[in-house]
């Protein structure tokens, strides 16, 4: 089933069309990586998916049209993860969490034992236990980034929407995250998830969608997807792929627009790794 | 959520204290007042036993004034977290949504225009006319419902009412009406009577369902707007309720009382961290404790002047603006810190 299907999505805001003839279909067990420049539209597409940026076109949640569902119907169907980390009260992080039940619930019902369970899991997975009774607002800033994808998860929607979720992570959460968001997907979810760094998206998303300027520039398998002429064309970066332990790896050498220095590096790197 | 044992009996001891607090508050407010009459002698006049003067005191005087002090209480306490929680700033309270300036501007076209003095319940009908706009307005003006616009709708509005509340005081030929203006809007319970309650009961009751019902999309408030709507919040519709409760029970609160300042802003900050610091555990205590400390702000009024020349408003002002100051600051340093 398609768990998510866009078609001929437009945004604009004010002259600037900020998304424009995107279509795409997204099924169960899809980890999906968005990558583009800044001001690509990554943040928008995810917006615009859940209704909160205005758009034209059709977008279909587990086949319901999203203009005809009730806010608190499309809550149980997809959790999504802003970029902003916004946090108005210190609440603990265990209450934070919580807070993805809210959405399960009905009239004045409280959570029950399996809500405490799945908050539980959900704090589990994303490491912060030992923050459980903290104060959200003293915590660090990466910490406070997976307290916030602990409350996502808590949530536990059959679709997860979560906008750059690795930024300011340590690279060994980075890569925990990753695997969390890739397991979550092998059982059964779908997962939209916007990256800025090319080597998590290439290893770990099943399906890459490029965004330039609110086009879809590509969408497919990542090896296919991804090489270095549509990173030095989308991303205007000169890089050398290189393998690592199987795995292949982006590393941005120079600007486009920095003149032959930065190709002439390029080229020195991926000589060395030829030899 | 579901609350531990230890955090349930937390919340017992803190409503068991409140729940006590007002009580007492409200029993002090009853038998404190310029007549000497001893608590006995006084319990017996609220029953409609004793002397024909200490009955009247009781019952006609003492008990109204009593009452309001605890529901204009209550409302300024739970709509102050409820704004509080809604535009997630510490700082709001329930003047910068405009209900209380255009209340206000109600009451003052009441005495000006002589109304007043010719049909007493013209100035409390007024007043709650002037909430009724200033509802409808800000809703309009507010649109989608996002914070930084109710607030500007809010200030726009009251900054209007207020204008308007100078020109009427500033045209006012009659000292007499320019000084009743004055001391109106300096807030107080003097003088109040059962039917001031009556008028006032319906609208802070429906304002107070109100806003008592939106505690679980304030939680989610607390992870911003976007999320917040994702998680399934309407913000139009919570929009809708919070200004509409706030103009109901404040709208009523300042047409029988006049407006006073600084409970609704002092009382949710002292709480919030008693409750963990949760939007919807916030409401209940907040208004329980403003009820407490409008009472005893008033018995302070009859205490320290008992010939009635310091009003309400003033006393909770002389408390709330150091508090206001040292919110200030401390906002300040804590925001330098983070930094």
């Amino acid at each position: 089933m398609e768990m998510i299907k866009l078609e001929n999505l437009g945004v604009r805001r004010g002259n600037r069309q900020v998304l424009d003839a995107i279509s795409f279909s997204a099924g169960a067990g899809e980890l999906i990586g968005v990558i583009g420049p800044n001001g690509a539209g990554k943040s928008t597409l995810m917006q615009a998916v859940i209704g909160l940026v205005r758009s034209t076109g059709t977008i279909e949640i587990a086949g319901n049209a999203s203009g005809s569902m009730k806010a608190k119907d499309l809550a149980k169907l997809v959790a999504y993860l802003p970029q902003e980390r916004e946090v108005a009260w210190g609440l603990t992080v265990e209450k934070l969490v919580a807070l993805g039940r809210i959405p399960s619930l009905s009239g004045f019902s409280q959570v029950s034992q399996k809500d405490l369970e799945i908050v539980e899991t959900a704090i589990n997975q994303m490491e912060v236990g030992h923050l459980k009774n903290a104060c959200i607002t003293k915590v660090s800033g990466g910490e406070r980034a997976r307290v916030l994808m602990a409350r996502a998860l808590a949530q536990d929607t059959p679709i997860l929407i979560a906008d750059e979720p690795a930024a300011g992570l340590d690279p060994e959460h980075q890569i925990h995250l990753m695997a969390i968001l890739s397991r979550i997907a092998n059982q059964g979810k779908t997962v939209l998830v916007s990256l800025h760094d090319l080597n998590l998206a290439a290893r770990w998303c099943s399906r890459l969608l490029v965004l330039e300027s609110g086009k879809m520039r590509a969408d497919g398998n990542p090896d296919v997807v991804l090489d270095s002429a549509l990173v030095e064309d989308v991303f205007k970066v000169r890089s050398v792929a290189v393998e690592v332990e199987g795995q292949r790896a982006f590393l941005p050498v120079s600007r486009v627009d920095q003149g032959q220095g930065g190709a002439s590096a390029a080229n020195s790197i991926r000589a060395q790794e030829n030899a | 959520m579901k609350i531990s044992a230890r955090t349930f009996a937390l919340y017992t001891a803190l409503y068991t204290a409140l729940i006590l607090g007002l009580i007492l508050a409200f029993f002090t407010s009853v038998v404190l007042g310029p007549a000497s009459i001893d608590v006995r002698e006084g319990l017996m006049g609220l029953v409609g036993v004793g002397p024909e003067p200490v009955v009247v005191v009781m019952q006609e005087i003492r008990l109204p004034r009593a009452i309001l002090g605890v529901l204009i209480g209550m409302t300024l306490g739970l709509s102050g977290a409820v704004l509080q929680g809604y535009l997630r700033n510490p700082l709001a309270e329930p003047g910068l949504v405009g209900v209380s300036a255009s209340a206000s501007l109600g009451a003052v076209i009441a005495i000006y225009s002589g109304l007043a003095t010719l049909f007493p319940m013209a100035l409390p009908l007024l007043a709650l006319a002037g909430a009724a706009v200033s509802g409808v307005l800000v809703q309009m003006l507010s649109g989608k419902g996002q914070a930084l616009t109710l607030i500007l709708a809010g200030v726009a509005i009251s900054s209007i009412a207020s204008a308007l509340t100078s020109l009427a005081l500033n045209m006012s030929s009659n000292p007499f009406a320019a000084m009743e203006i004055v001391f109106w809007m300096l807030g107080s319970l003097e003088d109040r009577s059962m039917e001031h309650i009556k008028l006032a009961v319906p609208f802070m009751v429906v304002g107070w369902l109100m806003l008592a019902s939106v505690g679980k999309d304030l939680d989610l408030l607390t992870l911003g707007e976007d999320t917040a709507v994702s998680m399934g919040v309407n913000m139009k519709r919570l929009s809708f309720t919070v200004i509409t409760g706030v103009a109901a029970s404040v709208g009523a609160a300042t047409a029988v009382a006049g407006a006073i300042g600084f409970v609704g802003l002092f009382v949710p900050h002292v709480m919030r961290p008693l409750v963990g610091n949760q939007p919807s555990k916030l409401l209940f205590p907040s208004a329980l404790a403003g009820g407490i400390l409008l009472s005893l702000a008033d018995v302070g009024v009859r205490v320290i002047t008992p010939d009635s020349n310091l009003k309400l408003g003033v006393v909770t002002a002389l408390i709330g603006a150091p508090f206001f100051l040292w919110l200030v600051l401390s906002t300040g340093r804590r925001e330098l810190q983070w930094r």
